[in-house]
């Protein structure tokens, strides 16, 4: 099984184009992660073999197969850096978060 | 613009962080600078309208009024872009050069433009026709103009050019008679645009009527929006003529854009906004940007803002280039006010005491102070209602400092 993978399809928008100064900024994220896994691992193969004067044989093979599985997951904020020192909370469930524009 | 980082975790327990772009947070004190989000003017370039080419109307022997009333539908009219219409005198609709016809949507240049649009041959004004313009001192406006339409349903005009010549010098006008450019008036339709059009030599020579004429002139209009007209007073001998590149008058809720005017003459003004009201500018130069202004043929130029009976206008991100000094003639602004009250389509205001607002001026230090200089003064016979200041701040909404109110001072 090699390393699974990670990829996020994630966006984040605000609730208004435009603050004044006191307003509550809301920033909501919708989206999800999708986890990809792949098992690769070898089959055995058996060939059937006939010849022309009817004289019959077999050989095998080693395969190597793999299976990806991909698994939507979903995503929460954790925290919010902002350059400009406001302070966000991120909001029960994860989805959302606020500060003081 | 700030970026804040969103710190994103899966439930596998994968991390990723996301940037997002912080919409703008404007400043409170006294109210927001800035509106949100800040305006943007028309693109350049016709939309996509029904429209008719004036060569496919013209038939030999029109004037270009006659050429331009062949349009049966309502529809824009496309102007060549080979040379300015031209035709005599002021005798087409009431006292113009070229009347638009009431059923065009509009005119606009073809091409770049820089070749299309009209003027008035050189000197060709009747003695009938300059005797209409009232004598200086009477109020009474001047009503020769060169391109009007007039109660029509224009809602887009531009691209093209409107050029003034000298009219009446043989009858002892040694720098001509007044008349104004293009004016639209009274418009069908709420929310039109005139846009990249440039004005010159339209003959002033006063700050008040008749003397007192325009470039670029709107009436009775309801949300319509200027962008990028410039209005240079210079005709093309190089004479500083012009009376005011640019004006509103008896029009609710416009917008400008970018809009630049420049060498004007008679001491009224690089603007006119006159008994009007909410009309906001974005980002217009008053006086030359070269510092070039000087006098006019008259003795004075006016790189100013002018407002007459107003309230509600604001000017954001303004410039004021006002390189000369004359007794009342040398503020940036001025803002007077008596009892008007007007109903424009149904939007009715009252300029009592009516409110100003400048914000994040550039100006010249015209009196040596460094500051900005905004008058209100006494023009009415019916009172003076100004006792409110108006409001100057700087870009971050703070008052500005260097801000002079002159009240009530000749």
């Amino acid at each position: 099984m090699t390393a699974p993978t990670d990829t996020f399809g994630v966006t984040a928008a605000f609730d208004k184009p435009g603050y004044k100064a006191g307003d509550v900024m809301t920033l909501t994220i919708s989206g999800g992660d999708v986890r990809a896994t792949t098992d690769t691992s070898t089959v055995t193969a058996t060939l059937s073999l006939t010849a022309a004067d009817g004289s019959t044989g077999s050989v095998t093979a080693q395969v190597p197969v793999s299976k990806t599985v991909s698994t939507p997951e979903s995503v929460v904020i954790t925290s919010v850096t902002d350059t400009s020192g406001r302070t966000w909370a991120v909001a029960a469930g994860g989805l959302t978060a606020t500060a003081t524009a | 613009m700030s970026t804040v980082t969103v710190h994103l975790r899966a439930a596998d327990g994968a991390f990723h962080d996301l940037a997002v772009i912080v919409p703008p947070v404007a400043s409170v004190y006294p109210s927001p600078p800035y509106p949100v989000p800040y305006p943007t003017a028309p693109a350049k370039g016709m939309p996509d309208v029904p429209h008719a080419y004036y060569r496919d109307l013209y038939k030999a022997g029109d004037t270009p009024t006659a050429a331009m009333a062949r349009l049966t539908t309502g529809a824009m009219i496309i102007l060549p872009n080979d040379g300015l219409l031209t035709d005599a005198g002021f005798g087409q609709g009431y006292l113009s050069t070229h009347n638009i016809p009431k059923q065009a949507t509009g005119v606009w240049g073809d091409g770049d433009g820089s070749n299309a649009g009209f003027t008035v041959a050189p000197n060709s004004i009747t003695p009938a026709q300059l005797a209409t313009v009232p004598k200086q001192g009477s109020s009474q406006p001047c009503q020769l103009r060169v391109v009007k339409q007039d109660g029509g349903d224009g809602v887009l005009f531009g691209n093209f050019r409107v050029a003034g010549t000298p009219q009446g010098v043989s009858a002892g006008l040694p720098f001509g008679c007044v008349f104004h450019n293009f004016t639209v008036s009274q418009p069908n339709k709420a929310g039109g645009v005139i846009q990249d059009v440039h004005t010159s030599g339209w003959r002033g020579n006063s700050g008040a009527p008749p003397g007192e004429v325009f470039g670029v002139e709107l009436h009775g209009a309801v949300g319509w929006t200027f962008a990028r007209i410039e209005g240079d007073g210079r005709r093309a001998d190089g004479m500083v003529v012009g009376g005011v590149p640019m004006t509103m008058q008896n029009c609710y809720g416009g917008q400008w854009f970018d809009c630049y005017g420049h060498h004007s003459n008679g001491g009224a003004g690089a603007a006119v906004l006159y008994e009007s009201a909410n009309v906001r500018t974005f980002d217009c130069v008053w006086g030359s940007k070269d510092g070039t202004d000087g006098p006019g043929v008259d003795g004075k130029a006016g790189g100013f803002l002018n407002h007459e009976q107003t309230t509600g206008c604001e000017h954001y991100n303004p410039t004021f280039n006002l390189n000369h000094r004359d007794h009342n003639d040398g503020v940036h602004v001025t803002h007077s006010n008596d009892s008007l009250s007007r109903t424009i389509g149904g939007n009715t205001f009252k300029c009592d005491n009516g409110s100003l607002r400048i914000v994040n001026p550039t100006f010249t230090d015209t009196w040596g102070d460094g500051k900005l200089y905004v008058q209100s003064w006494h023009p009415y016979g019916n009172g003076d209602t100004q006792t409110t200041p108006p409001t100057v701040v700087d870009r971050s909404g703070q008052p500005l400092a260097a801000y002079k109110w002159v009240h009530n001072t000749a």
